[in-house]
Order: C-alpha cells, then structure tokens, then sequence
C-alpha cells in the first residue's frame, strides 16, 4: 500500500508537469506529421507513405526519450526535496527508485499507446492493422526500457542534468544510425553494416516487418532483450543508489 | 562584467559534463555528418526478379541485384531496395517502388530501353548549406545547455546576491551570453574547419564566409537560448529541444521541401531559420550582399527582439521579487 502511495504521488507529479506531458503526448504526434509532411515528395503512392515510415520511426524515438521523463522524475529539483523525506524515512531504497520507473512506464505506456491507436484509426497510418497489437508491444517495451535506462543514469551520476545531456547521446548516435531519419542503405554498404550494431536499427526492422510482411521472427529476441537490458538496469540501480549521498 | 564573465569560465570543472559534449560530442557528430553528407548514394538499388536469363543494361546510376524470388516488402521500407522489378512472359517489365512517379517512370524506362532519362529534379541545395542546417539545429540544442549557469544561480540564489552588488540583470545576462555564444563558436568553427582543412571535405564555402556565417548562427542561438532561460524556470532543456526540432523541420533545416500547405508556409516564413537557409544558399550561390541583405536584417531582427525580450522577463521576475 505505501509503496502504490509512492508511486501515486510520483505520478502526479509528471502529470502536473505540463512540458513533460506535452512532450510524450503531442510532440511525437507533431514530429510525425511534419517529417511526413516535408519528405511526402520522396514517397510515391506506393505501400508505405512518408507518414507510414515516419510514424514507426518518430514513435520509437519519442519512446526511447521516455529517457528524459525518467530523469525528470526522479531527480527534477522539487522532486529531490521530496526523495531526501523518503530516504530518512525507514522504507528499503528499491522503493524509492522502482516508483519513478513504474511512474514513468505508467506515463509512457499510456501515453504511446494512445498515440498508436489514435494514429491507426483517426490519421490512417499504417501500424500493423491487425497486428497493432504487436507494435503496442515493442513500444511497451521501449518505454519501459527507457524509463529503466533514464533511472539508472540518474542513480549512476547523481543529477538529472547530468544523467539527462548524457544518455541523449546514445539514443541520437543510435537512432542515426539506425534509420529513423534516413535510410541507412542510402550511406552504403559500410553504414549499412554499421547499423546492425545498433538497437534501434533491429527494432525499426523488427517493426516493418510485422507491419509489412507478417513476419515476427524479430519479435520475440526484440521484446526479451529490451525487457533484459531493463532488468539489468533495475539491478545496476540497486547496486549503485546510494540514498545517503543524495543531495539537493 | 568583466569579473562576471571571468566567474563564468571558472565554474566551468563543476560543469565539465557539458563541456565535454559542447567541445568534444558535438563537433565529432558535426564532423560526422559533413563526413557522410558527401557520401549519400544517388543511385538506385533495385531487386530485379526474374527467373530468364535476361540481359540488363548497365548504368552506374542503378544498382541492380537479379534473383529467382521477390524480397521481404520491409527491404523497400527499410531501404534495402529502392525497387522491385519484375518481368512477365511477354518481356513487360513491372516496378514496385516507395519512391515517386517520376522515379518510378525512370526506373520504367530504364529497364526497357536501357537508358535512363534525364531527371528533372528540383533543384538541390548546396552542401554548404545542409551544414549549415544541421549545425543550426544542434547549435539551438546546444545553446541551452551553455545557458545553465543562469538557471543554476537563480535556483542556488546566488542570482540575488549578484543582483545586490552593483552589477546589473543587463548585464549578468550579457556576460551569460558572451559566454555560450564561445562556447558555441570556438567548437563548431574548429570541428567544420578540421575537416575541411584535414580530411578535405566538402563544405561548399570558405573560410572566411563561414566564420561570418557561423557569427550570425551563433548569436542567434544564444539569443534564443538566453530568452528560453529566461521565460521558464523548469524543464527548459527538454522544452528547447523540442521548439528547436519542430521550428527546424518547419524550417527546412533538414529536408528542403515545397509543400502546398498555406498554414505551414506562413508559420515558416516568420521562423528565424528559415530566412538563415534561404541567406546561406543565396551566399553559397555566390550573390551580392543586396540579394541577401533582407534576410540578414531579418535575422538580425529575431536576434535583438529575443535578447530584449529574455532582459525584459528577467528585470519584470526581479520586480515582482521573483528569485
């Protein structure tokens, strides 16, 4: 019960943040209309519209940068001054941090989810049809990933500023290399074969060809390695969350 | 203001993180990116189906791969192929593509001909200034981060206490800015330089113009990124991000494009990075200085109505005893 306390009031706390709702709500819906909208003269009128594309691919984005939420949610200024109150009181620390990851995942879940059913049946991108399902859950699991990652960075560096500059670079060499701007095939065969070293490269796959092919062998290796790498950083959170360095 | 500046560049170990990303991450991704601007592939890679043994004409423009089987639909998403093109028995070729008609069309011909028709594409921008569109986009990003100290100091309140002595907001808000805007321009200036200089890679202007041109970049992104700080008190890094991205794609900072939305049309005619491009091509191009000059006083515009704007904010918040 008072842990669900906990992860109540963490959640309040990201709804009330108005630049943090925005910016898991409309903005990913806004980024997919206008990269589709500037790059609709590269698409034909074949399967797959420039908003199909930048649908997955803005989505995954967004979803990865949950990141930021996470960071938010945990060490933002008056969300500190709230933490230093829990630490003092006699409740083990895996409390403290798995709240903001549920809160976060909560938050994201809820959030993505909506924007791929709204984006299916009101805007008419393609994803997946029946199979949507399938993609809500890939996404899922990016998000829960990310909120995963993001506390772990915190726990790791100790501020949120810090933890957020910081994981920013991955996902943006990640994403870049892994297709959600540009085509990697478009930079040749050496970037194509950079780009299977990259996550999100294998989860853009992962989605088109559920959407595309019907094909989920990437499904199930995409899902339990995502839900893996979380594992591994809620473990890496308990080792190295030091309540009592916890300043403001 | 001098001591005040001094402070900024001695608080720079408790910041180093940042640091570290404005001098070293961001130039290497900028040096990146011009590295593989100038290896984008023109040609088209097809998956050419057929179980004759037909013969295909060569072109270097087309990259053809024949097979026995039609590949996975997500290699035409993902990009692995740029089309599928099948032939029947009676010799009629068919083209399954993402791409528009007119790359469609081409392909058609090519295949049954042997030629490829001359392709009217509208007209490309010049590499100098897809640079240019980039670094603008992360310069905004990155912007913000230099501005931290302000934040930082009004939340610690030390920004009181500074207020106390004779300095004013003006000027704390001047010497913030003089110290993002070299944390923005030493950097990106050196990163582009280098790999002109070293790996001679193709940046479309010189020296000299670019240093101009990164001038005005800068200085708009530190206006901007002084009046975000300025009119918010949370989350400013995430909410310049996200302006930043939107207001560039709507710029056109990534992809040039002619839509037929009004709407979207009038929004980005007013965005500030809109008139930099359009400066920067025509500068590339190799205008005179007339044909530009509108752009440039309308830059120029943007740069002084933030600024003021994020001192007029910062001097209302003290009134209202704010911090």
């Amino acid at each position: 019960m008072r842990f669900l306390r906990i992860v109540k009031f963490d959640f309040g706390n990201i709804f009330k943040n108005s630049t943090l709702l925005i910016s898991n709500t409309v903005i990913p819906l806004i980024l997919i209309g206008l990269m589709g909208f500037v790059t609709q003269s590269f698409f034909g009128n074949g399967i797959m519209s420039s908003y199909d594309y930048y649908g997955v691919s803005m989505v995954i984005l967004s979803a990865l940068l949950i990141i930021m939420t996470a960071t938010n949610a945990f060490m933002e200024g008056r969300v500190k001054q709230a933490n230093i109150r829990m630490i003092y009181a006699p409740i083990p620390k895996f409390e403290i941090y798995l709240s903001k990851i549920i809160s976060t995942y909560i938050l994201g879940t809820l959030a993505f989810s909506s924007i791929l059913i709204i984006g299916q049946y009101f805007f008419y991108i393609n994803y997946g049809g029946t199979n949507l399902p399938y993609i809500l859950l890939i996404v899922n699991m990016l998000v829960l990933f990310g909120s995963c990652f993001g506390t772990m960075m915190c726990c790791l560096l100790g501020d949120e500023e810090k933890a957020s500059s910081i994981s920013q670079l991955p996902v943006l060499l990640f994403s870049a290399f892994g297709g959600i701007f540009f085509s990697v095939y478009g930079l040749g065969k050496m970037v194509a074969a950079i780009s299977c070293l990259s996550p999100v490269r294998w989860i853009m796959e992962c989605a088109f060809r559920i959407i595309y092919d019907n094909d989920f062998a990437l499904l199930l290796p995409v899902t339990f390695s995502l839900l893996g790498a979380s594992i591994v950083c809620i473990v890496i959170c308990q080792l190295t969350f030091k309540p009592e360095e916890f300043t403001c | 203001m001098l001591s005040l500046i001094k402070n900024k560049f001695l608080r720079i170990p408790e910041k180093l993180h940042i640091l570290i990303i404005a001098v070293i991450v961001m130039p290497l991704f900028i040096g990146a990116a011009i590295f593989f601007s100038g290896h984008f592939m023109t040609s088209y890679k097809i998956a050419f189906i057929t179980d004759q043994a037909v013969s295909i004409p060569e072109n270097e423009a087309m990259r053809i791969n024949k097979m026995n089987e039609a590949p996975t639909a997500s290699s035409l998403a993902m990009g692995e192929y740029n089309a599928f093109v099948e032939t029947n028995k009676n010799g009629e070729f068919t083209v399954t593509t993402l791409n528009d008609e007119s790359d469609k069309k081409a392909i058609q011909t090519f295949f049954e001909t042997g030629k490829l028709p001359e392709i009217n594409k509208t007209e490309q921008r010049g590499t100098g200034t897809n640079i240019l569109g980039f670094v603008l986009v992360v310069a905004l990003m990155q912007g913000v981060a230099l501005t931290t100290f302000y934040p930082d100091d009004r939340n610690n309140a030390t920004f009181k206490r500074i207020l106390t002595s004779p300095a004013e907001s003006k000027q704390y808000l001047a010497a913030q800015g003089i110290f993002t805007f070299i944390g923005l321009y030493v950097p990106t200036f050196t990163a582009i330089a280098i790999t002109k200089i070293i790996f001679g890679a193709e940046i479309g202007f010189g020296l000299g113009t670019l240093a101009i041109l990164l001038v005005i970049l800068t200085s708009l992104a530190t206006a901007f990124s002084l009046f975000m700080a300025s009119i918010m008190n949370r989350n400013i890094s995430l909410a310049t991000s996200g302006i930043s991205i939107v207001t560039c794609i709507m710029a056109g900072c990534f992809f040039s494009f002619t839509g037929d939305s009004e709407v979207l049309d009038v929004i980005s005619n007013i965005l500030p990075q809109k008139a930099f491009m359009a400066m920067s091509q025509t500068v590339e191009n190799g205008a005179s200085f007339q044909e530009f000059a509108g752009a440039l006083s309308y830059i120029f515009l943007w740069i002084i109505v933030l600024g003021v704007a994020g001192n007029v904010v910062t001097k209302r918040k003290i009134k209202k005893g704010v911090y």
